[in-house]
């Protein structure tokens, strides 16, 4: 009888996000399945205000807008076995529009 | 997961971990016994006696790329804590001792 495949360990893990917000890194973990309207609502607590996401790889920065970018940064995490955290930068308004 | 969460502290709690306070003036070593019931009050409390007259409000470490994270609550404190016991783990397999964890203050008139 075929085994079933067990899921990998890391993915039972807490997903690990790195915020960056002017010059100051802060680390938070978020339960599985992480939820894009927590992160938002964590990041209003913690920042004390609204801000927009900006997923960052490399030199890339691509704007998170729901749940589906989300779930693609956690895939490349997942999938990575050096990357130990998801990056996200945080912008206000003024600084998307400026950019 | 309730259970998850205890399972994950408690390596932390039978051993205990050491963390070490980087000063402008010096290090300072201080061994936390039960981490997992370490507040992040706490912790600034012992970096106050050992810097009296700066004003801390928050501490930073180094994470695995060598960002520097800063610290200012409880829950980013076991963010912390959760990554040098990962760290730490690592370390045991390869043979190594493990190094305590570095923690870097951050006041108004500490120029680091």
């Amino acid at each position: 009888l075929p085994n079933p495949v067990p899921a990998p360990a890391k993915r039972q893990d807490d997903v690990r996000i790195k915020f960056e917000f002017s010059g100051e890194r802060r680390i938070l973990m978020f339960g599985r399945p992480v939820q894009f309207e927590e992160i938002q609502q964590k990041v209003k607590t913690v920042f004390g205000q609204q801000l927009d996401l900006h997923y960052m790889n490399n030199e890339l920065s691509i704007p998170l807008r729901g749940q589906d970018d989300l779930d693609k940064a956690i895939d490349l995490l997942d999938r990575s076995s050096k990357i130990k955290s998801i990056k996200i930068l945080l912008l206000t308004q003024e600084q998307c529009n400026a950019s | 997961m309730l259970l998850l969460v205890l399972n994950n502290f408690c390596a932390m709690d039978t051993e205990g971990i050491e963390i070490r306070i980087k000063t402008p003036v010096g290090d300072m070593d201080s061994f936390v016994d039960c981490p997992s019931l370490l507040s992040f009050n706490d912790l600034l409390v012992a970096i106050r006696d050992v810097m009296p007259e700066t004003t801390i409000t928050a501490f930073e470490y180094e994470d695995e790329v060598g960002d520097r994270i800063t610290v200012r609550s409880d829950e980013e404190l076991k963010a912390m804590l959760s990554y040098y016991c990962n760290n730490v783990k690592e370390q045991r397999m390869n043979g190594l001792l493990p190094e305590p964890l570095q923690i870097f203050p951050r006041g108004m008139l500490c120029v680091c």
